[in-house]
């Protein structure tokens, strides 16, 4: 019968020199939604459970204020949805993380729930992920050869390699996430299309931010693909039509390229044509909303 | 409002009345965790079980190996079909003997399983189940009914022998019909007729606690079963065929049962007799409780149907004729399906007065889960079709839906599609009328009309009729008992056959008692069913129990009150007849004594304390041609459903829905609204949510993050209306409440849905995916 040990390290280095001694059979443990169901399925069944809730470095939340420019925010690994979606000062500065950690699962969930874990997990519908990545967040990865963190500055975009894949090794850990607030006058949504309105994975989900002053609009996607995607092509149409001409037809036209972004799938949840459907109607809603203040009414 | 009495002594007055709200009796244990469920229990020296499964979905059974699962330590035991030591089949209808326990040579579907470990512990025994070998030559299977009544489609039970003159050829096992007057003359008297094609789809119970059964052997070759079950009759049975033994010799108790829904009727039959047998070979008790996902395999479901509906109507909208094909799909084994689509023949044309009818439906075998009893046996399915079909003749003719529905409704004196006189206890013409009125039809149904942004709402209507209790196809067991028996210190034991599985019946059953004896509430003690305590007493299903176990009791306590009575008279000097029971008190207005002082005074007096009560259902008929009153008494009920479509994703909110229900008498007020809440979102899931997915026969979303369930924010704001049209032969004039929530809501969803986007949907669920690509 399946019993894994558990190890309650309480320092960064304390846990990867576990996870580096354990040479594979080692699996960090967060909030366990995630990895819980898979324990139980028997899909993954490591020997050593190095359990991360004790590391106080990996939590909290800090804006670094920076006088030239807007500030950077770092968040802890552990930082539960909950916790994210009630904090005040990710509401205030990056409303669309808070709205995208509000969507997760259910409140039993986004309690237990971390936003290292929905990183560190790679599923494309992660909605804290796909959030991020439109902010273009680094992910600071830390290991028992390395724990100051040389790996500081990941990119997020590059950083998942497939579904349930990343560039992290066995031996890594993710300590925080970090981004450069968006400008002030930035506005940004969050849209995430489900098979209910509430504790449901995404169908499709679209972070879209809008950056007035620089004429920038930076979109990701969830589900779209094998992993969260940033609508690049699409982002490029933005900045080089916008402002000139005819907005709408403008947004129409990004919105419509963002589809080339994804590669659909049919699941259980949805069909790909479907979700490229899903793709351009989300688009150009949530741009029509953020740039011109249009609610989609026709 | 409570009616205990936390210093323990009887208040005064604490009679819970009929049609007060009273306290669940079950509510404390239930909330705080003390009830026990089956799971909760264990027996000294117990063991556990696992089933082993084919991994496909129809094969021929060559062999199963476990010599590496019986090597494995603390595995006790693994059992085939060889190890059944009675007769290997446990299909309830002993007249479609085609299930057995554990195959033997085929394997049907993908939750058929074909052997049972027993180990020391359950995850023993599942990682041993694991490892049994099963060699199996795979058969090309068949997973849709109308595909299955192809000639050259794979047969299920080649075993069978085709009957030409009955038509019951290849996958065709059953076939129920309709005829009343004549359908052609009435087509053509017609000035329109719509048809069309519905297909419904599998809906699971998602009732909390899956299934599970612990058997003890007893002396001799007796065993007891313990269970979370709606039929513990019919497990007794199934439990002795299986082992061979007498009915005396098996009792079966039921445990504390977390939701049903249907789909504890026959199906716990299955999981008892499986622990019963390998208790019997180990000579232990044995413990057996599936997984989420094993419960999804095995246990059955809501039938798909394909119905074909054809309605003819004046140009005033009175309906002329109706030609219906229902096709339903039964799954790999008969188990229910006769009785369901009996159901669903007898009254498929809808709560309306049809003169002329035609109904022709066939039940067919597909290597899927089997289908049976679920919230509506078989009838929400046709309702969607014949709902949808009379609001697009309405639609079509200039007529208001509601306005249609009334014109054609039942009433007393109008007769049903199986030529039934109504002569009592119809309320569905007030139900239209309160729904009409408290969902604000008239305003909304003009105003939705106009929207024209995003989000488009629309407002659409259903109408149901339900015959109560078993009818004609279940005659030899549409009786039921209770045991009432007086304790000196006034304190009341009643035993009944009928479940409590979540719906309330306790409490109701408890009020009853208490109004008609005079015992106060907190006095009354009502067990779970023993069957060794009350006689066979039928299934607690078709809405039957508080109707039959209601009866029963106040059988006994008509009974109870004629020994108690003289004595009552005598103590207090009057006469007998003068004599009233409750409520708290048993007298007359001027002298009285408690209840505890009458049953204490009746023990001292030895004057009998003790009564059994029976109640057997008034004869119904079903002739060949479907003719007859194939019910005693119908329930009625209409709702309103309110939806807001999200253009841009297709998604479907279900905002409001008013759900007007007659139900003869209100018994208890709070427990029927929870009634018809909880129906009210089974009916949202079957519209907008649930669907069972699966790839060659194997379920893909077996569990509740893939199997779409209505969460407690998509609940809409749900207003309910009751009408009380009594019933004579109910108790205070109850009928039934259980089934008809859940029954007119996928139509009044899909109706709304059309309102609000103008197409009509003829499958469901209406996901939000299905809704868009409709929209394009
Ligand atoms: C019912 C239910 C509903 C859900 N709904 C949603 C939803 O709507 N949206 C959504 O995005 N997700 C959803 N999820 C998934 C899950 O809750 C999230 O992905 C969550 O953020 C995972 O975090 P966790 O702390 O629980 O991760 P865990 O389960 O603890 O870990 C997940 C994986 O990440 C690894 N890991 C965790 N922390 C670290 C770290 N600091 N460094 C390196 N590796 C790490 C683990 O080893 C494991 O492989 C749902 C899950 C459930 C059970």
């Amino acid at each position: 019968m399946y019993e894994p040990a558990w190890k309650f390290p309480t320092t960064a280095l304390e846990a990867a020199e576990i996870l580096r001694e354990a040479a594979g059979r080692a699996t960090p443990i967060a909030g366990g939604t995630d990895l819980t169901a898979r324990l139980r399925s028997g899909d993954e069944r490591p020997e050593v459970l190095v359990d991360l809730a004790g590391i106080e470095e990996f939590g909290g939340v800090d804006l670094t204020p920076d006088p030239d420019a807007v500030g950077q925010m770092t968040m802890g690994a552990l930082n539960t949805h909950g916790a994210l979606a009630r904090d005040d000062l990710v509401r205030q500065h990056v409303p669309l993380l808070a709205e995208a950690c509000a969507t997760v699962g259910s409140p039993q969930i986004r309690s237990r729930g971390t936003v290292g874990g929905n990183v560190a997990n790679a599923s494309p519908a992660a909605d804290a992920a796909v959030a991020l990545l439109a902010l273009d967040a680094a992910v600071r990865v830390v290991s028992a050869d390395d724990c100051e963190g040389d790996r500081a500055g990941l990119p997020l975009e590059g950083f998942f390699t497939g579904p349930g894949e990343t560039v992290l090794r066995d031996d890594e850990l993710i300590a925080d996430i970090s981004f450069d607030c968006p400008a002030e006058s930035a506005r940004s949504l969050y849209l995430k299309a489900g098979q209910r309105k509430a504790l449901a994975i995404a169908i499709v989900s679209v972070a879209a931010l809008y950056e007035p002053e620089a004429g920038l609009v930076r979109i990701a996607l969830g589900s779209v693909a094998p992993t969260a995607v940033r609508a690049r092509d699409a982002e490029n149409l933005f900045e080089s039509e916008w402002p000139a001409g005819d907005c709408e037809a403008v947004i129409d036209a990004v919105a419509a390229r963002a589809v080339g972004s994804a590669s659909c799938i049919d699941d259980v949840r949805a069909s790909g044509r479907y979700r490229r459907i899903l793709i351009e109607t989300l688009t150009r809603s949530a741009l029509r909303r953020l740039c011109l203040d249009l609610e989609e009414d026709g | 409002m409570s009616d205990r009495d936390d210093t323990g002594g009887p208040p005064e007055i604490s009679s819970a009345r009929v049609g007060s709200p009273a306290i669940r009796v079950d509510a404390d244990d239930k909330s705080t965790g003390r009830a026990v469920y089956v799971d909760d229990l264990t027996f000294p020296g117990m063991l556990h079980a696992a089933l082993v499964y084919p991994g496909c979905a129809h094969a021929r059974l060559l062999g199963v190996r476990p010599d590496e699962a019986i090597r494995t330590p603390g595995v006790r035991a693994v059992l085939t079909a060889q190890d059944v030591p009675g007769e290997n089949q446990v299909g309830v209808l002993r007249s479609y003997p085609d299930q057995p326990l554990l195959p033997h040579d085929t394997v049907r579907y993908s939750g058929d399983a074909v052997a049972i470990v027993v180990a020391d512990t359950g995850a023993l025994a599942r990682e041993a189940a694991r490892s049994v070998r099963v060699d199996l030559e795979e058969l090309p299977g068949v997973f849709d009914a109308v595909e299955a009544m192809e000639p050259n489609a794979p047969r299920v039970h080649p075993e069978r022998e085709d009957d030409d003159d009955r038509g019951l050829v290849g996958n065709v096992f059953l076939r129920e019909r309709v005829r009343k007057g004549d359908v052609d003359a009435g087509f053509e008297e017609a000035d329109i007729i719509v048809e069309r094609t519905f297909r419904t789809h599998h809906q699971e119970h998602a009732y909390l606690e899956p299934l599970g059964a612990i058997a003890v052997p007893g002396e001799g070759s007796s065993v007891t079963v313990y269970g979370t079950m709606q039929c513990p009759y019919y497990v007794q049975k199934a439990v002795a065929t299986a082992l061979g033994v007498p009915l005396a010799d098996v009792r079966v108790i039921q445990t504390v049962t977390g939701g049903g829904f249907g789909g504890k009727e026959d199906v716990p039959s299955e999981i008892c007799a499986c622990a019963a047998v390998a208790a019997a070979k180990v000579g232990k008790p044995v413990k057996l409780v599936y997984t989420r996902e094993e419960d999804f395999e095995r246990s059955s479901k809501r039938h798909p149907m394909t119905v074909t509906y054809r309605l003819g109507a004046t140009i005033d909208g009175t309906f002329t004729a109706a030609d219906i094909r229902i096709v339903a799909d039964a799954g790999a084994y008969s188990t229910l399906t006769p009785i369901v689509v009996f159901r669903a023949t007898a009254h498929a044309t809808g709560p309306y007065e049809i003169p002329n009818v035609r109904t022709d439906a066939y039940g067919v075998y597909t290597n899927r889960q089997t289908t049976g009893a679920f919230r509506g046996f078989g009838q929400p399915q046709t309702i969607f079709a014949s709902e949808s079909v009379v609001d697009e003749i309405a639609c079509a003719l200039g007529i208001d839906p509601i306005e249609i529905r009334v014109r054609n409704g039942l009433a007393v004196g109008k007769r049903t599609a199986t030529d039934h006189l109504l002569d009592e206890s119809v309320g569905l013409p007030e139900t239209l009328r309160i729904a009409r009125e408290r969902s604000g039809w008239d305003e909304k149904r003009e105003a939705f009309a106009g929207d024209a942004g995003r989000v488009r709402r629309g407002i659409g209507v259903g109408a149901i009729y339900y015959g109560v209790s078993l009818g004609a196809r279940g005659l030899a067991i549409d009786g039921s008992g209770a045991h009432v028996e007086i304790e000196p210190d006034g304190s009341v034991r009643v035993a009944i056959g009928g479940t409590e599985m979540g719906q309330g019946l306790h409490t109701v059953l408890a009020q009853i008692v208490s109004d008609s004896l005079g015992a106060p509430m907190h006095a009354i003690h009502i067990g779970h069913v023993d069957t060794s305590l009350v006689p066979d007493s039928g299934p607690s299903v078709a809405s039957r129990t508080t109707l039959m176990s209601g009866n029963a009791v106040l059988d006994a306590v008509a009974k109870l009150r004629e020994s108690m009575a003289p004595v009552a008279a005598d103590v207090l000097g009057v006469t007998a007849e003068d004599v009233e029971f409750g409520p708290g008190r048993v007298g007359t207005r001027e002298r009285s004594v408690t209840f505890a002082e009458l049953a204490a005074e009746c023990h001292a007096r030895d004057v009998a304390t003790v009564a059994d009560g029976w109640y057997k259902a008034p004869v119904t008929t079903f002739d060949e041609d479907g003719q007859g009153d194939a019910y005693a008494v119908y329930s009625f009920a209409t709702q309103v459903a309110e939806v807001e479509v999200d253009t841009e994703t297709g998604a479907v909110a279900l905002v409001r829905v008013t759900a007007a229900h007659d139900v003869g008498k209100v018994l208890n007020p709070v427990t029927l609204e929870g009634q018809v809440q909880g129906g009210v979102l089974q009916g949202a899931g079957m519209a907008l949510y649930e669907i069972m997915k699966t790839e060659g026969g194997r379920i893909v979303t077996p569990d509740f993050a893939t199997y779409i369930l209505p969460t407690s924010v998509d609940v809409p704001e749900i207003e309910v209306a009751f009408v009380e049209e009594p019933y004579s032969k109910g108790p205070f004039g109850a009928k039934g409440i259980g089934e008809t929530p859940a029954m007119p809501g996928a139509a009044a969803i899909a109706n709304a849905v059309s309102h609000a986007t103008g197409i009509r949907f003829r499958e469901l669920p209406l996901t939000a995916e299905r809704v868009k690509l409709a929209l394009g």
